[in-house]
């Protein structure tokens, strides 16, 4: 093994390596004098961040109970807080663009089958056999909605150009929202 | 390293029990949750603050934030963590609302249980921790708090990324710096040891 950073010693000492990766730095250890030092140095670091003493001239615990009892405010039920709110939203976002995409996809897939000539004939000969009147028949009609499965290609794509277009919204909103969070965790560094 | 903060076995065992009562909007339950981890968050936010006062504050905020937010406790999950957690970011709020930076010239005298028997002695020991006090306030507050809470508490480097919401990588590197500055400033100390 290469001569051993710092930071991979601190992670051997506060126990954070594999075995193997352990076993790398005890044989780089045995051979290497400044790393050696690196390791005693920050063992006697860690001796000596133990001599601060804890906090002792404290309030007493009974008075300092009574002064939180004093604080607590009788709880209601559990609320979704707006900003729980935001996140789970902010989850569901690309989820509902993808389930968009999907119903896109099958509306364009079940139109396109359902044009075929084979696939028509087949569903005049089942409203033929359940004997359903050929004007209700197994048409299109038992969609809610069957304008829908008028799409043709230009619609469809259109739609999956806004999905991709508003989804790449949603990334470039996620990268400008883990930025700022970076830049504040820096700023109280 | 030493031990995280201690609490007595028999406390825990109906730790369980305090929590489920407490979540139920007993406060009685509450109280002994308060009393069981006083001392841990006070010393934990002391080791941030570097001041008593300060700490015990913080630590009742911290509390009362604990108490509104039990209901979303999930059973399973370790309580002290998730008290502590809740400490740290009560620490980290504070710091970004009113970017304490505490002078370490205005730290509180620490007050010293020790047994003078050998006065010599224990007024170089008094020096020392002072010196390594006013090293560790004198840290950025992200890598005080990162460093408080492996060396004081002995967390793994994924619990501080879980409590703090930070990567893990970030943990690293901070704790690195935190050292790194600590070894450049206590440099006298450690030759003495």
């Amino acid at each position: 093994m290469n001569h051993q950073p710092e930071h991979w010693i601190a992670a051997y000492l506060d126990g954070e390596l594999t075995p193997h990766q352990a076993r790398q730095v005890e044989s780089h250890l045995a051979e290497c004098p400044a790393c050696q030092k690196v390791l005693e140095e920050q063992q006697s670091l860690s001796t000596l961040l133990q001599t601060i003493p804890t906090a002792t001239g404290l309030k007493p615990q009974d008075r300092f109970v009574a002064e939180v009892g004093l604080r607590l405010v009788r709880r209601g039920k559990p609320t979704v807080q707006p900003a729980q709110l935001l996140q789970w939203g902010w989850q569901a976002f690309p989820l509902a663009l993808l389930a968009g995409g999907a119903f896109i996809q099958t509306v364009v897939i079940l139109s396109w089958l359902t044009c075929l000539p084979a696939v028509e004939q087949a569903l005049h000969q089942l409203s033929f056999q359940l004997d359903i009147p050929a004007t209700v028949g197994l048409s299109i009609s038992w969609l809610p909605l069957p304008g829908l499965l008028n799409w043709n290609t230009w619609s469809s794509l259109l739609a999956l150009v806004i999905l991709g277009i508003l989804y790449t919204g949603w990334i470039s909103g996620w990268v400008i929202q883990q930025y700022v969070q970076i830049k504040t965790n820096h700023q109280i560094r | 390293m030493i031990a995280p903060s201690t609490i007595p076995a028999a406390m825990i065992k109906d730790e369980g029990w305090l929590v489920h009562q407490a979540q139920n909007g007993d406060r009685e339950a509450f109280n002994e949750l308060v009393r069981l981890y006083r001392l841990p968050v006070i010393n934990l936010l002391f080791r941030i603050y570097g001041d008593e006062a300060l700490a015990e504050d913080a630590a009742q905020t911290a509390l009362v934030r604990a108490w509104q937010n039990l209901p979303r406790f999930r059973h399973g999950a370790s309580f002290r963590n998730w008290i502590l957690g809740i400490a740290m970011h009560c620490a980290i709020d504070n710091l970004r609302k009113e970017r304490h930076e505490y002078s370490i010239d205005a730290i509180d005298e620490p007050s010293h249980s020790m047994q003078d028997d050998n006065p010599e002695q224990s007024l170089e020991q008094r020096q020392r921790s002072d010196l390594v006090q006013q090293a560790v306030l004198a840290l950025p507050a992200a890598s005080r708090m990162v460093l408080v809470l492996r060396e004081y508490e002995g967390y793994s480097y994924q619990e501080i990324a879980n409590i703090l919401d930070i990567p893990i990588g970030t943990v690293m590197s901070r704790l690195n710096y935190a050292r790194k500055a600590l070894l450049d400033r206590l440099k006298p100390v450690l030759e003495d040891l």
